[in-house]
């Protein structure tokens, strides 16, 4: 659900006749700022319903150090929980550290054992917090191919301990099997296909390759679901037998003619098509297994907190890209990453990171 | 599940009269200037063309989460 007067008005027939089964609500864009009265309606109509379910933005689960910044949007969701009945909550892999957090973005950690310990203890926080299950969305941005192969992995072993789940987002899986001219099925291959129980599915757009190769592929969420990711969506289906929502993203300015509306119509048309037609696993589903509080000290590392603050530096300042290759960390290895990755993750963090 | 024929109307009155959903904020924190990115050049798909320029979107105007956009 995304609150321009554009998306509402485009969605409206879909609302009229009932087509629109479930709400995802990134409840964290609004947590400074007052929702207007149909909003609200709307929302708590879905949660009234068991039909919404909350995708955050902004927590960071992988942030070296742990902040207010991450107390308080763990209090504010505490909150947003006790008003509205969520079905479950989401966040994505990635952290993201920057003064004006509202402006981040996710960059991906490589898996080690201290940011796996990280990001268990801040999604244990989080599932803490809420008392619902909690699941992780995969990141589309990879710096390189070996990024890409142990994300599975990595969110596999992230989600265990809070017995947690996965979002799989198709449109992220495209982008790295673009990027990195890998098939998507060998990716979705490498994830827990069992945890899934979100799809995401959107569209996006191709920037320009700075070294004259192939465009690079970007998760925009500003058009039309590429066939190769419909003509994936019924294997898919079929391997993920826990699967609950599927979730059809969209930037709410990009629906302003009708061109749009119509190609957005047909896309959520196609997928619901695809979704009856589609044949599931008969699979007994296990019952979410929640997990006991337990109090401790908020992991860090100040090493890597140090070496993420640096990096997204370095990146916003758009040092050439030898100089960010040949740059010291311990954590990081920008000297195995792709160039071309590299000046992309400087336009999307001077896009959304202005310091 | 029908939406109820209030929530539908508040809708309906969003939609048809395109009004602005710009969040107003709850506090007055100062806001602090921000310097504006230089757009990096898009294309949507063949034939190349910009797909438009980049914008800084601060609340409820888009997901930046996908690591992507």
């Amino acid at each position: 659900m995304m609150p321009e007067a554009d998306f509402v008005s485009a969605i409206l027939p879909l609302l009229q006749n009932n087509s629109i089964d479930v709400l995802e609500w990134s409840f964290d864009t609004f947590y400074d700022t007052e929702e207007p009265s149909w909003l609200s309606g709307l929302l708590d109509f879905y949660a009234e319903n068991d039909r919404l379910i909350g995708h955050g933005v902004y927590y960071s689960l992988f942030d070296g150090r742990w902040n207010d910044r991450q107390e308080n949007w763990l209090r504010k969701l505490k909150e947003e929980c006790k008003r509205r009945n969520y079905n479950h909550i989401t966040e994505h892999f990635g952290f993201m550290n920057t003064e004006n957090f509202h402006q981040g973005v996710p960059l991906p950690v490589p898996l080690l054992p201290k940011t796996l310990q990280i990001g268990k203890d801040r999604l244990r926080r989080l599932q803490d917090a809420v008392g619902i299950p909690v699941g992780v969305e995969n990141l589309a941005f990879s710096f390189s191919l070996d990024d890409v192969r142990e994300q599975g992995r990595f969110l596999d072993m992230l989600v265990e301990d809070i017995d947690g789940f996965l979002i799989l987002d198709l449109h992220n899986i495209y982008c790295q099997a673009c990027n990195f001219e890998i098939d998507m099925q060998d990716i979705i291959s490498m994830y827990p296909l069992g945890k899934v129980k979100e799809i995401h599915l959107s569209g996006g757009s191709w920037q320009e390759s700075a070294y004259g190769k192939k465009p690079i592929r970007r998760d925009t969420h500003d058009d039309r679901i590429p066939e190769e990711i419909l003509q994936t969506l019924p294997k898919v289906l079929s391997q993920c037998y826990n699967l609950e929502y599927i979730i059809i993203e969209r930037l709410g300015n990009t629906l302003n003619n009708d061109t749009e509306k119509q190609i957005f119509f047909s896309d959520f048309n196609h997928v619901k098509e695809i979704i009856e037609v589609s044949v599931y696993p008969n699979v007994d589903k296990e019952n979410w297994k929640r997990a006991e509080k337990i109090y401790s000290e908020p992991v860090e590392d100040l090493l890597l907190h140090e070496e993420q603050t640096r990096l997204t530096k370095l990146l916003f300042d758009e040092n050439n890209i030898e100089s960010v290759k040949n740059e010291q960390f311990i954590y990081f290895k920008p000297e195995n990453w792709d160039e071309e990755m590299i000046m992309t993750a400087q336009q999307i963090i001077k896009k959304w990171n202005p310091y | 599940m029908k939406i109820p024929a209030l929530v539908m109307a508040s809708l309906l009155a969003v939609g048809v009269s395109g009004q602005t959903t710009k969040p107003v904020k709850k506090g007055s924190k100062p806001v602090k200037k921000i310097r504006k990115a230089d757009s990096p050049k898009t294309v949507k798909a063949e034939p190349k063309h910009v797909v438009k320029k980049d914008t800084i979107l601060k609340y409820g105007g888009g997901c930046p989460a996908c690591g992507m956009g």
